[in-house]
């Protein structure tokens, strides 16, 4: 689950926000505790809780004394608004180098994308 | 339970069964042998005296040997420290050394009990009494003391300072003994062994001795660093 | 908090741990990592009380645990030729553990035996090297120590008994929160499980760092070679190689922003180093300049 070069609290916290953009985890649905996230992926739970804290920090999670963390209501929208901003930089750019080098006009993609995706 | 006694009562389990052993081993022997010697001849001597009354000291001497090499770490892995663990070997070791050294008198006497009801006793055998029970009680217990702190000290000194180490350290640990074995004894006739000195001169002479190889083995293992079993 | 202070271990001349100053908070898992011969298991000894130090102290919460009962007593240190009596059955030496440890689960030793599929009636002298490892396992875990040590306790065991190990380590810890050090040199597969990682070569300490810390500290820089040159210059290079023009060089220390960018714009291709590429790059053999460089 997890690959051996990137911090792991950061791939968890990545795969709970993906889990949140795709509907997966619920607004207001409560996630795992750090517990149960730590034995079910064999990592230590004081990984897994720092993974949860940095969602805490940027507004993805909120959590409840006592009871747990739970997804915050407006997460999604938040979640895809940061997307959507670095939609442009972090995938179109990346594509239009390459189709740059390999000369692929922007026409072409153009067209490739109106019938391809339908 | 306290740590020491804790310590002492698992080894005094861990020997009970070898204990055992040896005491039915004794007394099979003894009674064997007493058998035979009686058909053919009237004995005049007490085959429970030569053999128990020797091989009792001996015995305590390789539990001494033994102690360090397969205890130590055995108890100290399970969370005691060396003091606890030596203490509960001096609880243990008195114990044993104790009951060992009542065994001697005891076994005589019910020697002597079996013997008379074959027939009547043999005219020249040594015949116990409560006195005389009590000075082979006297006689046996710093002798079997001296073995059982002889045989630790000299593991322990090869335990902690190795082959060398321990050979300088032997003649010193060997004291007692060769005190046990001048100055004290009960031979095969009853008789007492007094050759040099009287026995409560012996008998202080010997027990002194031991102390000081007692206290000997404590300065070895009390710091000790506790060695890897074979891997 | 346990403490150590210029801790240092000699054998006659040979220097086994020299000068580690270290300090643990309690509560955590943490990996000693180190090649064999690398000081660990001197360490451990010290720390578990099992030798004195030739010089320097270690203290646990203020007191030296050399012959403290209640610290010893609270101290399981598991090592890999086990501390048992060879020719006692596994369930004799199970017993013993339970009768001398107050802490002891027998419960849980007994789940544990089962786990790792332990014959109670075998001798210790005739279990295989993986299933001893096993029973060190279940007398390190089932102690319940506070201070639970396990050396290298995992030769021998095959993938599966040590993907076991792993699971009950964790799932024991997240019920029983304690301080669990297990040294290891087989980093890549419990890395996970490592809240932090103290990195030791040749008695001496490398690092003690949060082990996403660790994982982000290597990076491997490719391109052409004078690009890659310029660019190495003035950091810690651990390992390097070229094929033709290609050179490629392992840094230490993660890279800021703005220097992969630069790099980058270098035309160069930086990419991450696994755990136990890091470590093994480290503690290189017969690179004593490097370790140096890095204290």
């Amino acid at each position: 689950m997890f690959d051996d070069r990137s911090p792991i609290y950061q791939q968890i916290a990545n795969g709970i926000k993906d889990e949140v953009l795709s509907g997966t985890l619920k607004e207001d649905e409560q996630i795992m505790s750090t517990n149960q996230y730590a034995a079910f992926y064999r990592i230590n739970p004081a990984t897994a809780a720092k993974g949860f804290a940095q969602l805490v920090d940027e507004g993805v999670l909120y959590k409840k004394r006592g009871i747990g963390m739970f997804v915050s209501p407006d997460a999604r929208g938040r979640l895809r608004a940061q997307r959507r901003e670095r939609f442009f930089a972090d995938v179109v750019d990346p594509m239009l180098t390459e189709a740059r080098m390999v000369g692929v006009g922007v026409d072409e993609i153009v067209a490739y994308l109106k019938d391809g995706a339908r | 339970m306290s740590p020491r006694l804790l310590v002492a009562t698992n080894l005094l389990r861990i020997y009970r069964p070898v204990a055992a052993w040896f005491w039915v081993t004794m007394i099979v022997c003894v009674g064997v042998g007493m058998t035979v010697v009686s058909r053919v001849t009237d004995p005049t001597f007490s085959l429970w005296l030569v053999i128990a009354g020797a091989a009792a000291k001996y015995w305590l001497g390789v539990v001494g040997i033994l102690l360090v090499g397969l205890h130590l770490r055995q108890f100290v892995a399970n969370g005691v420290t060396r003091h606890d663990f030596l203490a509960g070997v001096a609880i243990a070791g008195l114990v044993v050394a104790v009951l060992f050294a009542l065994a001697v008198p005891l076994g005589h006497a019910a020697e002597q009990l079996l013997l008379s009801l074959a027939g009547p006793l043999p005219e020249r055998y040594p015949t116990t009494s409560p006195g005389t029970a009590l000075r082979e009680f006297g006689h046996v217990l710093p002798a079997a003391l001296a073995f059982l702190a002889c045989g630790a000290t000299i593991s322990a000194g090869f335990y902690r300072f190795g082959a060398w180490g321990g050979l300088a350290l032997l003649p010193v640990a060997v004291l007692p003994v060769v005190a046990a074995e001048a100055l004290l004894g009960v031979d095969e006739h009853g008789g007492f062994d007094v050759r040099f000195l009287p026995y409560s001169a012996a008998a202080l002479v010997t027990l002194a001795l031991t102390a000081v190889v007692a206290l000997l083995f404590h300065r070895e293992m009390r710091d000790v660093a506790i060695r890897r079993g074979a891997a | 908090m346990i403490s150590l202070r210029d801790l240092t271990v000699r054998y006659g001349d040979t220097v086994a741990v020299d000068g580690i100053t270290l300090d643990l908070e309690p509560n955590k898992i943490y990996g000693l990592l180190g090649r064999n011969g690398s000081g660990k298991t001197s360490l451990l000894s010290v720390l578990a009380s099992y030798r004195r130090p030739c010089a320097g102290t270690v203290t646990i919460d203020g007191v030296d645990p050399f012959e403290n009962a209640a610290l010893m007593r609270a101290t399981a240190f598991v090592r890999d030729s086990l501390d048992v009596t060879d020719q006692d059955r596994i369930a004799k030496v199970l017993d013993f553990a339970g009768r001398l440890r107050p802490t002891w689960d027998a419960g849980y030793a007994e789940h544990l035996a089962d786990v790792f599929e332990l014959d109670r009636r075998r001798r210790v002298s005739a279990l295989s090297r993986g299933q001893r490892s096993s029973l060190g396992v279940v007398l390190g875990l089932a102690a319940r120590a506070p201070l639970t040590i396990l050396d290298e306790v995992y030769l021998g065991m095959d993938a599966g008994a040590r993907a076991a190990f792993y699971r009950e380590l964790l799932a024991d810890y997240l019920a029983h929160p304690r301080t669990i050090i297990l040294s290891t040199h087989l980093i890549e597969e419990v890395a996970g499980l490592f809240e932090q990682v103290i990195v030791i070569d040749r008695g001496r300490l490398l690092l003690h760092e949060d082990t996403d810390t660790f994982r982000a500290r290597g990076v491997a820089v490719t391109g052409p070679a004078a690009a890659v040159e310029a660019f190495a210059a003035g950091r810690t290079v651990l390992g390097e190689q070229s094929l033709g023009g290609v050179r490629q060089v392992t840094l230490y220390g993660a890279l800021a922003d703005h220097e992969a960018e630069a790099a980058r714009t270098a035309g160069l291709t930086l990419a991450p180093v696994g755990v136990q590429d890091l470590f093994v790059h480290l503690t290189a053999v017969g690179d004593t300049a490097r370790t140096e460089a890095l204290r």
